[in-house]
C-alpha cells in the first residue's frame, strides 16, 4: 500500500545471490519507525477517536503500531484527551518508566493547550508539555482517525532522521 | 395519607420554626432548614415519617456571594415523593452537620463540598481530598472570585 517506505539499501546482484549495502543508523530507524506501539493514554473523547483508529475500520495496525497497556513495551505515548492536575503526576510517572528512545504525541485540543477547559477551569492542565516533552500535536476536538494518521506519520518521518549519537540523549521537561 | 402534597405541610407542623416553606410546587417541594435543626429534620425524613425519604440523590453547594448554600435532594423509593432540603449558611465560617450516618451516599458529596466551597462539615468520617489533588493548597476553586496559579478568567466580549 506504500504507506511504510521500503528500506532505504542498495542491492547488488553477484553471481550466486546479492549483496545488500545500508547503513545500520537507517535499518534501525526504518524498523523503530515501522513498529512503533503505542501506550493508551486515554483521558477523555479523544480516546474514543484513537480506540476507533486502532480498530478494523481504520486499521492502526497497517502501520505496525500496536497499542500495548504497559509503558514498558512502549515506544510512543498517544495521550488522548483532557490532563488533570490530578492525573499530571500519574502521566509523569508513566512517561518515566518507558524506555527510551520514546515519542509522545498529543492529541486534540485539550492535550494541546487545555482546549475548552483553557478559561475559567481549576483543574485542567493547560498543555501536556506542561509536564512531559511532546513530538507531535495533533490539533482538533475531537481528531479524526485520519488526522491522528497524519500525526503519526510526521512522528515516523522524524523518528527516521534520527541520529545514532542522539540515542542515547534523555530529554528532560523543564 | 402519603402524597406529595402533603410533604411540606407535615415537615413544618413537627418542625414549626425550624423549617420554612420555599415553594409549593407539587412536583418538587423545598423547603429551607436552620443549619442547627439539619440532622433533626433528616433524622424525622429518613425514619419517622409516613413518605420514608430513603434516597438521596443529590447533595450540593451554591455560592449566592451574600450567602451559601446546600442542597439536598431526597427521594422515596417507596411512596415516590421528592423534596428539596436547602441551607443557608454565612459567607464567613460556614459549618454544616454531616449527615453520614443517616444518608451513607452523603459521604463523597459532603467531602466534594467541603473542598470546593470550604464548607466546613462537622463529625465527618473520612476527610480526606476527593477531587482536588493531593498537594492542593489553593483553597476552595467553586467559590466566587477564586483565582489560582494557573486559573485564566475568560476575556470579557
Amino acid at each position: 500500500m506504500g504507506i511504510v517506505s521500503k528500506l532505504p539499501v542498495y542491492m547488488e546482484n553477484v553471481p550466486g545471490g546479492g549483496l545488500v549495502t545500508t547503513r545500520l543508523e537507517q535499518v534501525l530507524n526504518w524498523s523503530r519507525a515501522s513498529s512503533l506501539w503505542y501506550m493508551l493514554f486515554g483521558l477523555a473523547c479523544c480516546a474514543i477517536e484513537m480506540m476507533c483508529t486502532g480498530a478494523s475500520r481504520f486499521d492502526f495496525d497497517r502501520f505496525g503500531m500496536i497499542y500495548r497497556a504497559s509503558p514498558r513495551q512502549s515506544d510512543l505515548m498517544l495521550v488522548t484527551g483532557t490532563l488533570t492536575h490530578k492525573m499530571a503526576p500519574r502521566i509523569k510517572l508513566l512517561y518515566d518508566q518507558m524506555s527510551s528512545p520514546k515519542y509522545v504525541l498529543a492529541m486534540g485540543g485539550c492535550a494541546t493547550r487545555g482546549g475548552p477547559f483553557y478559561y475559567d477551569s481549576y483543574s485542567v492542565v493547560k498543555g501536556v508539555d506542561l509536564i512531559i516533552p511532546v513530538d507531535i500535536y495533533v490539533p482538533g476536538c475531537p481528531p479524526r482517525p485520519e488526522s491522528l494518521m497524519e500525526g503519526c506519520m510526521k512522528l515516523m518521518e522524524k523518528v527516521k532522521q534520527e541520529k545514532l549519537v542522539d540515542w542515547s540523549r534523555d530529554v528532560k521537561p523543564e | 395519607m402519603s402524597s406529595q402534597s402533603d410533604v411540606v405541610p407535615s415537615i413544618l407542623k413537627a418542625f414549626s420554626g425550624k423549617v420554612s416553606e420555599l415553594e409549593l410546587n407539587p412536583p418538587q417541594s423545598a423547603i429551607l432548614v436552620d443549619a442547627a435543626a439539619i440532622r433533626d429534620v433528616f433524622e424525622y425524613l429518613r425514619k419517622d415519617t409516613e413518605f420514608k425519604f430513603d434516597y438521596l440523590s443529590c447533595l450540593s453547594g451554591v455560592d449566592a456571594v451574600e450567602h451559601l448554600e446546600v442542597v439536598y435532594h431526597i427521594f422515596s423509593t417507596e411512596t415516590k415523593c421528592k423534596l428539596t432540603v436547602k441551607v443557608k449558611l454565612p459567607p464567613e465560617n460556614p459549618e454544616i452537620d454531616s449527615i453520614c450516618d443517616i444518608y451513607k451516599a452523603a459521604n463523597w458529596y459532603e467531602r466534594e463540598l467541603s473542598e470546593l466551597y470550604g464548607i466546613k462539615v462537622n463529625v465527618h468520617p473520612d476527610m480526606r481530598l476527593l477531587l482536588l489533588p493531593d498537594d492542593w493548597d489553593q483553597g476552595h476553586p467553586m467559590r466566587k472570585g477564586w483565582t489560582g496559579d494557573d486559573f485564566v478568567v475568560m476575556p470579557e466580549k
